[in-house]
């Protein structure tokens, strides 16, 4: 049976596996490079992605219920899917290691410090090794709770945040002299953005309604939000302060009082309760992303089996990438696969599978 | 002239006694032959049977009428609504075993089954279970006939559908499956049967082993199937479509397929005003939420995140504590275990002793345990709600998985603080969304999500929701019939 | 796939190991809760002294009824652990020594540098404290210019630690308008931005009770004066901005009579102006003054008050200008924060020029008016419609 989603299970899956781990530092990570006029950047970075987005549902719709990483795919021959798969196999690895080692590092620093990164990571990669087991339908489902309590918590937060914070902090929002800085800063988004590449292993059916409109909107609901994080930061903590700070949003949230809420001190525990939840079901869509691709591979092997496998190779990976020492690297690394995967073969496989289908209906 | 199968009959007859199963045999004669007249007394209604088998037997060999056969019988004599000839001589013992009286003729190789079946059984009674300040009291009892009529008094479709199946190749319980053929979803009548079918077991006493028989998975920790004891919630779910399991012997019925948000759900809720309905809804998700979390939170507070509280309550908090010897972690565990003491011990003590217990309990727990500094006051307070909140939701099979729930999330929590909440609300969210009942999403409507059905979830009134739940893919969709949106 | 038991034993071993663990887990009556820290730097040597609420104390104090709470007349008692060390790190060492359990920072009131530390500089421990998730950032930073000991020596009545002492009273005085709260995280924000230039709330012992003395001026890291607090009332308007934040009782005099006000700044508007080099600022503030009471039972007629607003004025503008004048030319710091406003209207310039000393050559003019309200429960003139 194929797994289905509906459009609001793809909006869902889409937000939650992108916005995993930038949502920490993106704030630090843009105000270095684009500064105040940081929704210029994320702006049009967003429109970038939603085209990129809509690119991957026209790949997956032309092929009618399948994906790129079936092996019975007739347009693309079983030599090009391996290559595909084994590719997007690696970039779907590299993101869920980066994503599994940010994650553990913010709790480490801000929650547990004493509590050893393997038991961490054990805890999570059981449960995230279930959530896959179950499949991308109820992956969409459980992101379908998950998701709009997250984004209740962080609306409100976010508006507390522009309330209490200085609009002069965030002030100018534009400046003409730094218009080239602004493009230039768009490499910086490729990562807090790539999320949306989960979209290769949702079947599509051709006849579904709205998908493209859906992932669109997915993606600028994805950078409003950014904005709203960004500029929230910018508010509470001040632009100068905010690039000393390796997880600026849970400080700044830090901040956030609320005098009719008085027995609650520190939101941000409140706040990263639900985003935890948001994080795990983020990262299990990520780890089910290469379970499936691994089952498409060896279809005849066992599900559970590749499940504990790819479960293991994740968290020897995440562990090995210690405490932070090789992000840079795994963000080099990221940011090019990352277009390669949303740039370059997507719309590489759609022209093949346009031409082909051109060419068999002209024969 | 006809046979004689006087000899056939006495061969049978002293072959089932021989078995020794406590049959008794009267045998009345009539011009010509003898009759036979087989039963298990303590399965059949002796005086009936006197009055409407054996009199009418006695009266017409009085008469000294010739030529008695089994439909003569049925048709002339017997003064009973059900009876049937039967002809297979090794269907016979099942018969008796069954309650039924059997009534051979030496003249004839037929025989007649009468059903004048009587077992001892309580009388209708108020629910104990689903306790409701205004609905009816009718509950369910343990013989079948008389759930089958509190239910066929209260719907007269001439759609419902009753079919009856034994399980138990020893106790051969009769199960009967109950549902409205116009209404139900075929796919889950049909996998119910098919279930029952496939059920291979020597025998079955009550309506939960049927369930866990019916329900996927071995380690389904929530329950796939709901029960029912009030005949006007039964009626209430056939109509929306569901399909019941009435099982000889219990007191409570079945109901396939269930979702989540159905354990909250009283007929109260109906009733009563809808905004009325929609409040106490919300108390018993609020109670829900509160019975999981409320202790798993004391811990990731105390132990944990105490910056959370307000500086000057975190030195209060302190003092509370300031003499306990044990982690919070650990006094967390020990007065729930203790509580699951309490409530398990309430069930089994005689009537008599248990005001007396519950004072103990309360002395022991309350009073004693602050005073020595084992448990802090707040402890206490918390666990407290946390237990009653328990008692809030209507569906005990619901709170009965809440309760061992509980302690995992607690692990965790004890474990990672926060980090460790979110895991297990996470794990148990993740279960939830991924099980299903005969079907049927088991977090529908939240997930798949429809607003619909979401929104009515809350706030229930006949008018308001013409259209019966979508996730249940019923064949008539509309509550009410005629127009969309119509008055009930 | 394992067999059914090698997998049961695998998970149970897994598991068994996890749940060894707790390793965060530490009880709140298992910490040291700290109120407030004082740092000291004498003679190159630091010393920190921090005020620990003693959570058994009250229990011994109440016997058989302890635990049942703060909520009585009286806190939990105190006890202040010292430290002294040639670096942060020896004196929180020395610390730790002092004190029985692990010490508990989230719940610390006030960080309190006295005026040796602070005239010498406070940016290391600025940085030490900024890396320590254990501080809430929104707890306030003073500087004191009395001696720890001192300090630590005052027994508030109403309130149960010296910590919360301070709290309170600032809570209050910035609740009724009266100060501005500068947090530690206001102050690690100003210290990494271009103009690191700010005013940190002086806190000393007088009469026994702990009071707010004044502001002490920092350029930099450094403090490098002090604004008592009777004359800081143009300075708190200037720092708290419009919106009705900030309130203060004025008495004006017309003769031997007086009529006192209660003034608050509805609105300011700073508006920079960068021509031909030089920065100049147009405040615009508009002030509320509501009528409170008399000196006598004259009635107050509509002459009187335009001699009241026009006095009233006068008094406003010549605070103003001090305080700005306190800040540019006396102390030649930006702790108002000017550069924020120049910065908006002017980015580019504002990121080529060096903004201490383009502040000191700036020039200001203020344009202030007042608006007289009457007062909401007691008519003075009566039969008379405002203004009288």
């Amino acid at each position: 049976m194929q797994d289905i989603v509906t459009n609001r299970q793809l909006f869902f899956l889409i937000f939650i596996s992108t916005v995993t781990a930038s949502i920490m530092d993106i704030s630090k990570t843009i105000a270095l490079s684009a500064g105040r006029g940081a929704w210029v950047t994320i702006a049009l970075s967003s429109v970038v992605y939603a085209a990129a987005a809509a690119i991957i549902i026209g790949v997956n719709k032309t092929l009618d219920g399948k994906t790129v990483f079936d092996p019975g795919n007739k347009p693309a021959g079983k030599i090009a899917v391996f290559f595909v798969s084994l590719f997007y196999l690696s970039f779907f690895f590299t993101l869920s290691v980066y994503y599994c080692n940010s994650f553990i590092l913010v709790v480490k620093t801000n929650f547990l410090p004493n509590t050893p990164i393997w038991s961490d990571l054990l805890a999570s990669t059981t449960l995230l090794g279930y959530i896959a087991y179950k499949g991308i339908t109820n992956a969409g489902r459980l992101a379908e709770i998950v998701t709009p309590l997250f984004l209740a918590v962080a609306s409100i937060i976010f508006l507390l945040m522009f309330f209490e914070g200085h609009i002069n902090y965030i002030l100018p929002l534009y400046d003409a002299s730094e218009r080239l800085s602004y493009l230039t800063a768009m490499k910086d988004t490729i990562v807090p953005f790539i999320g949306f590449a989960i979209l290769t292993v949702v079947p599509i059916k051709a006849k579904s309604q709205r998908k493209y409109s859906a992932v669109i909107f997915t993606l600028v609901f994805i950078g409003l939000f950014y904005i709203a994080d960004v500029y929230g930061c910018y508010a509470m903590k001040g632009f100068d302060e905010i690039i000393f700070e390796n997880y600026p949003l849970i400080d700044a949230i830090r901040l956030v009082q609320l005098p009719a809420v008085e027995f609650l001190q520190r939101l941000d525990v409140l706040y990263m309760t639900v985003g935890f939840m948001r994080v795990l079901v983020g990262k299990a869509v990520i780890y089910l992303s290469i379970v499936e691709i691994v089952c498409k591979m060896f279809a005849k092997a066992n599900r559970l089996l590749i499940v504990v496998l790819t479960g293991a190779a994740i968290y020897s990976a995440s562990l090995l990438a210690g405490q932070g020492q090789i992000k840079p690297l795994m963000v080099k690394i990221l940011s090019i696969e990352s277009i390669a995967a949303a740039f370059i073969i997507q719309p590489l496989i759609l022209l093949i599978l346009k031409v082909k289908k051109h060419a068999s209906k002209k024969s | 002239m006809r046979e004689d199968f006087s000899p056939v009959i006495e061969e049978l007859i002293a072959k089932l006694k021989s078995e020794k199963f406590d049959m008794l045999v009267r045998c009345v004669p009539f011009l010509g032959g003898k009759t036979y007249i087989c039963y298990i007394g303590q399965l059949v209604d002796r005086q009936s049977i006197s009055e409407h088998v054996i009199k009418p037997l006695v009266d017409i060999s009085l008469q000294k009428v010739r030529g008695i056969d089994a439909e003569f019988a049925v048709d002339h004599m017997f003064y009973v609504d059900e009876c049937h000839i039967g002809d297979d001589l090794n269907l016979v013992k099942g018969f008796l075993l069954n309650g039924q009286t059997v009534v051979f003729f030496s003249s004839d190789s037929r025989y007649v089954i009468v059903n004048r079946k009587k077992v001892e059984n309580r009388t209708v009674s108020p629910p104990e279970l689903m306790y409701s300040y205004r609905a009816p009291r009718d509950s369910f009892v343990e013989d079948m006939d008389t759930n089958l009529s509190l239910l066929r008094y209260r719907i007269k479709d001439d759609n419902i559908r009753i079919i009856k199946k034994d399980v138990g190749s020893r106790t051969k319980t009769s199960v009967a499956v109950v549902y409205l053929n116009d209404i139900a979803n075929q796919s889950v009548v049909k996998e119910v049967l098919n279930k029952i079918d496939g059920i291979k077991v020597s025998g079955v006493f009550e309506s939960g082993e049927l369930q866990g028989f019916l329900s996927d998975g071995k380690t389904s920790l929530f329950p796939k199937m709901g029960i029912i004891e009030r005949s006007d919630m039964a009626v209430e779910k056939l109509l929306e479509g569901k399909v019941l399991l009435l099982v000889s012997g219990s007191n409570l019925v079945i109901q396939a397929p269930i979702v989540f948000a159905e354990f909250v759900y009283s007929c109260d809720d109906r009733y009563d005003n809808k905004f009325f309905g929609l409040f106490m809804r919300l108390i018993r998700y609020t109670a829900i939420i509160v019975s999981l979390t409320i202790t798993s939170l004391y811990i990731a507070v105390s132990a944990f995140h105490p910056d959370v509280l307000p500086a000057y309550y975190t030195i209060t908090f302190a003092q509370m504590r300031s003499r306990a010897p044990v982690s919070s972690f650990i006094a967390v565990l020990s007065l729930e275990f203790i509580l699951e003491l309490v409530r398990e011990a309430l069930l089994r003590v005689p009537v008599k002793i248990g005001s007396a217990i519950a004072i103990v309990g309360a002395i022991i727990i309350g009073q004693a345990a602050t005073a020595s500094g084992i448990f802090s006051p707040l402890l206490l307070i918390l666990v407290s709600i946390g237990f009653l909140s328990t008692f809030v939701i209507p569906d005990f099979m619901l709170s009965n998985v809440l309760r061992i729930v509980k302690f995992l999330i607690i692990i965790m929590t004890g474990i990672f603080g926060f980090y460790g909440f979110s895991i297990a609300i996470t794990f148990i969210l993740s279960v939830l969304v991924s099980a299903n009942s005969f079907g049927v999403p088991y977090f529908a409507p939240w997930a798949p999500f429809n607003l619909y059905d979401a929104v009515r979830t809350f706030i229930f009134s006949r008018g308001f929701s013409p259209e019966r739940q979508k996730y249940m893919r019923n064949q008539d969709k509309m509550r009410s019939p005629g127009k969309k949106g119509g008055q009930p | 796939m394992l067999p059914k038991k090698a997998r049961i034993i695998a998970l149970t071993a897994s598991f068994s190991v996890i749940f060894a663990g707790c390793w965060d887990s530490l009880d709140i009556n298992n910490r040291d809760i700290c109120t407030a820290v004082i740092a000291d730097q004498e003679r190159g040597a630091y010393s920190f002294y921090a005020e620990i609420a003693n959570v058994t104390a009250k229990v011994q104090q109440g016997g058989q009824n302890g635990g049942q709470g703060g909520g009585g007349d009286q806190g939990p008692a105190t006890y202040i652990a010292r430290g002294h060390g040639e670096s942060f790190a020896e004196t929180r060492l020395s610390i730790d020594n002092n004190i029985n359990k692990q010490i508990f920072l989230g719940a610390v009131q006030a960080l309190i540098i006295t005026e040796n530390m602070a005239k010498k500089g406070i940016l290391q421990y600025a940085y030490r404290i900024r890396q320590s998730l254990d501080y809430r950032k929104t707890m306030d930073v003073l500087v004191t210019s009395d001696r720890p000991d001192n300090f630590f020596s005052v027994k508030p009545e109403n309130s149960s630690t010296v910590g919360f002492a301070i709290n309170y009273t600032l809570r209050s005085l910035e609740r009724s308008g009266k100060t501005f709260h500068m947090s530690l995280d206001d102050l690690l924000q100003k210290l990494a931005s271009k103009n690191p230039s700010y005013l940190l709330s002086s806190v000393s012992v007088k009469n026994g009770q702990i009071m707010l003395s004044g502001y002490s001026v920092f350029d930099g890291d450094k403090d490098i004066g002090f604004i008592p607090y009777e004359k800081a009332k143009g300075t708190i308007f200037l720092m708290l901005g419009g919106g009705g934040k900030s309130k203060f009782d004025y008495p004006v005099m017309d003769g031997e009579e007086s009529v006192t006000f209660e003034v608050s700044l509805k609105s300011m508007k700073i508006k920079a102006d960068y021509s031909m080099g030089k920065v100049s600022f147009t405040l615009d503030m508009k002030f509320t003054a509501r009528l409170l009471y008399p000196s006598n039972a004259v009635r107050i007629t509509s002459e009187k008050l335009d001699k009241i607003r026009e006095k009233l004025k006068k008094q406003l503008e010549s605070e103003i200008s001090e305080a700005l004048f306190l800040s540019r030319a006396y102390y030649k710091c930006d702790y108002f924060s000017m550069s924020e406003a120049f910065r908006i209207a002017h980015p580019g310039a504002y990121k080529k020029m060096i903004w201490k000393d383009e502040f000191v050559k700036a020039s200001f003019s203020t344009n202030i008016k007042v608006d007289l309200k009457k007062n909401y429960s007691i008519d003075y003139n009566p039969g008379k419609e405002w203004p009288y």
